[in-house]
């Protein structure tokens, strides 16, 4: 394949067809896994340190970094598994469905890679359940490659339909979720690639980060690097959603800013819709206005700021649009997909919602404010037993701090005073 | 042991344990409810957070689950920082949101684990002002009532009756805050250990169904330790009475034994205790029946009764007729197995079963005959997972990283069994009933450092306990461990009964005490004298009937299958209150022991075998600071009110000559010897949680011996 400036998209096909296993291979496709193959495992575990790859399940972790934590050599279990996270049930996050559905052999040759680097023997493709046709088109390419002696080798590979839930896209939730467990979250330590899925070392990633394995081969690790603007390497699938002109997914370098992403790529806002907010990447990340349009989206910037840029599929929040209305769309989804594990997040979403419920109803009280804010606070990270609360406390802590005369208008006017409006 | 520093104390605690259940040892109050001590922890219900510091300078400190926290040499929390303590209080807040506010009539108020940690954590104003989530309940069968509206979701529930017990059809359902357990649907919980999930969930969910049937609370029952009288494993277990009837029966922790559980049969099969008791004469007032040289009369001994009872008998009838009225084939396999026990007095309690790397199991079906014994292999398998996950560095504690960590059954279970049992899918290697091919295990057996060999006398296979011996003879290492039918068979063996089917006169007249088995015994004999606690068929029959008292209204010493003695105590005494057999068989044949001890110190020196428990049994007159232990609690209530109607008076206690027990709240109620506790109290700890900071547990006196040549 030659270097290009979107390894990830730019031979997905306008009609909305899957790209074969012919076309791949005339695309170059499956030839970065036989060189793959001729390293040593570990130089390709390098190599992926080496080109700065971090996770795009949202954490940005050094993908490099997870692959070396799995336990290598002789003393080492034969059996080791290779997970690809597909969940993406993340709110405003539809970036994994683009190379599913329309690149599935490109992710297939990604995970072959991994499972080479790692030494994994079996392969899962963990699928979001309401994603029917990218599990249909994952289906066709694994019979493909296993059709054409790519799997089947050393590599057996399995496409799981989730059974439906939220927290099935963390990590360990999902592992337990294989394994036909309740889908609740374990604790770490013992972490997944040492104490992973029936106990084996097992390797978790995100379709996206999965999908750049292959060009990272072909290309190399400075090629990977050069892709970016910023410290952040590789180019990043920016998804925008909300009143703009042109809502989509685009493949642009690391580190672009909302800004251009918004006034350039997204076409602006729609007449008569002013930017309010927005939410950088899906519902679990904070609220960001207008001060933060010219950060680079990328993982190290945004930690220095202390905040997250996620999946960086942004969702935008206009004037026009109910904020206490919004954040009620959001917490009511993180609460009903709350696992109902630990304390916090089980009853203290339900509150959260109850209240901002009342809001809605024109029933909101001057205490519920402080209810909420003292929520975001305890919901934030250390309190729970995984992410997913923290995840729901930061567009409700940010939310309380920039939409608070919004909270107070509908404690006044004892209304939504958007109730008028056409969302 | 390491030290840890808790709100900068030192404490010496256990070596792998974690910081809750390290302060919680130590008496502190910290609150939790996801953890118990025999599920381990899994960090969910965040109720147990301290702060943890990095070291004495650190002074912001980062909260932590202390259940999730190994306690580590020179560690260092705080349980008073406000951080944590807020954080704590958020969570019983949270709990709440949902729970009824029924305490004053729900089953659980009074011994409400969630009530202890809500007043610890001083909760007490309500927030949230939403409508409650409600469910539905189920109907779960004849011993357990369900009210789901009082979850927690801490999830003990199904850890117990799944992951610990086995059991399939008790589920965690749904998610978020609608999580729900129960069944698939309405009946009776399948497993026989369901009782146990009473006592670990720590609300008012699982309740126990013939104790909320009599509307009882905790303060009000009467208890004393006592032992199950259901099988002979003798597990440790605490009767409550009031108003003259036994209510319920709730664990008594003995580590060596039974631990935090109990099995069904003995938790529930109590209500015999309630029947029409028999009712008796003094003997002045009666006139004998039979011959009145006993030595012309038979004595059939029970392996039911205590010691004390059948060592009465024995002594009224004369060794020489002295006999046991099991069929034949249970006698001889009874003999038998004492006979082995002899030569091999190494006997393997249940922990030893917990603890073994090789049980075999010959022909018993322990989850019918010896249930405790069936849990504690379950029990065994884990820890074997524990062990093997600690070489992960997953602390044993850390219940879901282990089962996480392990899937591959352990090399423990070795049965020879022909029928399904409920162990089957814990196998691993089986065997038919003719054990064959008994040579390919004998390498694994030598091979292993502590096997148990566990046979029994429930298939009636003499070929079976012979098996266990030449495997013991094979393996000195190994332990024998012998299901026998009843609670004292073992105590009745020693005292070497002849067998009923070698009478050799039949017709002969009979003194039968508290018989288990019914009319075909009797049908050997002549007329024949009765004693036993309730009215039956046998009693109608009988020449003459004393009503005696049950193992609930008297003292008395069992033997386990081990050869173990306990003591059990009475627990009240009826209105109309009935001699204990071995009184009214005193009083036949006109011996002078005042009190069980007298009895016992004869016993003692004629059966020298018994008497290193007699020495160390707690004589009648033991006393702590100069008081009785009160069988009552502090706060028993209308106590001045329930008589009233007859007499404005309190009656006066009755003096208790068996035991230095008191029928009465007056009385010593601080720590006290294992052995005799029978609750578990701790200011602000009113559920059984508190014997988490119990520091010694009861063990009774294992008595076999080799015997000399
Ligand atoms: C509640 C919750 C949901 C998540 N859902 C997803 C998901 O759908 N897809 C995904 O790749 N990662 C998801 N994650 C992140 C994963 O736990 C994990 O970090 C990721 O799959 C690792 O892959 P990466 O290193 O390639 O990013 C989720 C995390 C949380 C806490
Ligand atoms: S924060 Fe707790 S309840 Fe919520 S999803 Fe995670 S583990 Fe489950
Ligand atoms: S039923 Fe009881 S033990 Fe089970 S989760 Fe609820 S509170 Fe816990
Ligand atoms: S007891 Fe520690 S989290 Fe539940």
């Amino acid at each position: 394949m030659s270097a290009t400036k979107k390894p990830l998209t730019q031979h997905i096909r306008t009609d909305g067809e899957m790209i074969g296993f012919q076309e791949y291979i005339q695309l170059g496709g499956y030839q970065a896994v036989q060189k793959a193959k001729q390293m040593a495992p570990q130089d390709v575990t390098k190599l992926v340190s080496d080109s700065g790859l971090g996770g795009r399940g949202g954490a940005g972790f050094s993908t490099g970094f997870k692959m070396s934590a799995v336990p290598m050599g002789d003393d080492a279990s034969k059996t080791k598994y290779l997970i690809c996270n597909a969940d993406e049930m993340e709110p405003g996050t539809f970036k994994d469905r683009l190379l599913l559905e329309c690149h599935p052999h490109q992710l297939i040759e990604g995970m072959m890679i991994s499972a080479h680097a790692i030494q994994a023997t079996v392969a899962y493709i963990f699928v979001r359940g309401e994603y029917k046709l990218s599990i249909q088109r994952l289906e066709h390419a694994v019979q493909e490659a296993y059709a054409q002696g790519l799997l089947g080798q050393g590599l057996e590979m399995y496409v799981h339909a989730s059974a439906g839930r939220y927290i099935c896209g963390e990590e360990t939730a999902l592992l337990n979720a294989l394994e036909g467990k309740r889908a609740t979250p374990r604790a770490k330590p013992p972490f997944p690639q040492t104490v992973g899925l029936w106990g084996k070392p097992t390797l978790v990633n995100n379709v996206e980060t999965l999908s750049c394995l292959p060009h990272i081969v072909n290309h190399g690790a400075e090629w990977f690097k050069s892709l970016s603007k910023t410290a952040d390497a590789g180019t990043k699938l920016y998804g925008l959603s909300g009143h703009v002109n042109n809502p989509g997914l685009f493949e642009l370098p690391m580190g672009t800013t909302a800004r251009e992403l918004i006034e350039v790529h997204a076409g602006g806002m729609k007449d008569g819709r002013k930017f309010r907010a927005l939410l950088p990447g899906g519902a679990s990340t904070d609220f960001w206005l207008e001060d933060k349009l010219d950060v680079p989206m990328d993982f190290s910037s945004t930690a220095k700021i202390r905040t997250r840029m996620g999946t960086g599929t942004i969702i935008i929040l206009d004037d026009k649009t109910c904020p206490v209305g919004m954040l009620l769309s959001l917490e009511r989804f993180f609460k009903q997909e709350s696992c109902g594990w630990c304390t916090p997040c089980r009853d203290g979403l339900t509150w959260v919602e109850k209240i901002l419920q009342a809001f809605e109803n024109g029933e909101g009280r001057e205490e519920d404010i402080e209810q909420l804010e003292r929520h975001a606070r305890l919901l934030g990270p250390g309190s729970t037993f995984c992410a997913l609360a923290p995840g729901a406390a930061s567009p409700l802590g940010t939310g309380m701090k920039y939409f608070k005369e919004e909270f107070l208008k509908h404690i006044d006017e004892k209304r939504c005073p958007y109730a008028n409006h056409l969302h | 042991m390491p030290t840890i520093f808790i709100d900068n104390k030192p404490y010496e605690v256990k070596e792998g344990q974690n910081v809750l259940h390290a302060a919680v040892s130590h008496g502190l109050n910290l609150p939790y409810f996801c953890w118990h001590p025999a599920l381990g922890s899994v960090g969910s219900c965040r109720q147990c957070a301290v702060q943890c510091f990095k070291d004495e300078n650190d002074t912001q400190g980062r909260m932590v689950m202390s259940c999730m926290t190994p306690a580590t040499e020179g560690s260092r929390f705080s349980i008073e920082h406000p951080n944590a303590k807020s954080f704590r209080a958020d969570v019983i807040e949270w709990m709440m949101i949902n729970h009824p506010h029924d305490c004053p009539v729900c089953d659980e108020g009074g011994e409400c684990h969630l009530q202890d940690m809500t007043v610890m954590t001083g909760h007490n104003k309500r927030r949230y002002r939403f409508k409650k989530r409600t469910f539905k309940n189920q109907n779960l069968g004849p011993n357990i009532h369900h009210e789901m509206n009082r979850c927690i979701t801490c999830y003990r529930c199904v850890r117990f009756y799944r992951d610990v017990a086995g059991g399939e059809d008790l589920h965690a359902f749904s998610s978020a805050d609608n999580a729900y357990f129960g069944r698939f649907e309405d009946g009776a919980l399948e497993s026989e250990f369901s009782g146990n999930l009473v006592e670990v969930c720590p609300t008012g969910v699982f309740t126990d169904k013939i104790f909320r049937a009599s509307y009882t609370r905790k303060w009000d029952l009467q208890t004393a330790p006592s032992i199950c009288q259901q099988c002979s494993l003798g597990c440790n277990m605490s009767p409550g009475e009031r108003l003259g009837k036994i209510r319920r029966i709730q664990n008594r922790f003995n580590p060596d034994i039974n631990g935090y559980f109990l099995c069904d049969k003995g938790r529930f099969g109590h209500q015999w205790v309630n029947n029409t008791p028999l009712p008796t004469k003094p003997i002045s007032e009666i006139t004998w029946p039979l011959n009145d040289d006993k030595s012309q009369v038979i004595g059939i001994a029970s392996p039911k009764a205590s010691l004390e009872a059948n060592y009465a008998l024995r002594k009224l009838v004369g060794a020489e007729n002295f006999y046991d009225a099991q069929p034949k084939g249970d006698y001889l396999l009874a003999e038998r197995v004492l006979e082995i026990l002899e030569q091999y007095p190494e006997t393997a309690s249940v922990e030893d079963v917990r603890q073994a790397d090789l049980v075999l199991v010959l022909g018993e079906d322990l989850t019918k005959t010896a249930p405790m014994l069936a849990l504690a292999i379950r029990q065994n398998l884990y820890r074997h997972w524990q062990e093997k996950a600690d070489k992960s560095k997953i602390p044993a504690w850390d219940d879901l990283a282990v089962r996480n960590a392990e899937h591959e059954l352990p090399d423990v279970l070795y049965m020879v069994h022909n029928a399904p049992t409920k162990l089957d899918g814990l196998v691993s290697q089986r065997m038919s009933l003719d054990f064959e091919q008994i040579s390919d295990w004998i390498p694994r057996i030598r091979a292993a450092k502590n096997p148990v060999i566990i046979a029994g006398t429930s298939l009636k296979s003499r070929p079976l306990i012979d098996l266990s011996k030449e495997l013991r003879a094979l393996a000195p290492q190994a332990k024998l461990c012998y299901v026998l039918p009843e609670v004292n068979s073992m105590g009745l063996a020693l005292l070497k009964p002849k067998s009923l089917s070698d009478l050799k006169s039949p017709g002969v007249e009979a003194i039968s005490l508290e018989p288990s088995l019914k009319s075909d015994v009797m049908a050997k004999v002549g007329d024949f004298a009765l004693i036993d606690a309730f009215e039956s068929e046998l009693s109608k029959r009988a020449a003459i009937a004393f009503g005696c008292a049950s193992f609930a209204e008297s003292t008395g010493t069992v033997i386990n299958n081990e050869g173990r003695a306990q003591r059990y105590y009475s627990v009240f005494e009826r209105e109309n209150k009935r001699p204990e057999s071995w009184r009214i068989l005193r009083d036949l044949g006109g011996f002078s022991w005042q009190n069980i001890d007298e009895l016992c110190g004869d016993m003692g020196r004629e059966f020298p075998v018994f008497e290193p428990f007699f020495a160390k049994a707690h004589h009648a007159d033991f006393r702590v600071h100069g008081e009785r232990i009160s069988r009552q609690t502090l706060v028993a209530s209308g106590r001045t009110a329930v008589n009233t109607h007859l007499s404005m008076h309190e009656p006066t206690p009755r003096v208790d000559q068996d035991s230095p027990l008191a029928y009465s709240m007056e009385g010593y109620h601080g720590d006290m010897p294992p052995d005799l506790a029978s609750s578990y109290w701790r200011p602000g700890w009113n559920s059984v949680q508190a014997l988490n900071a119990l520091s010694h547990a009861p063990s009774g006196v294992k008595l076999l011996r080799r015997r000399s040549v």
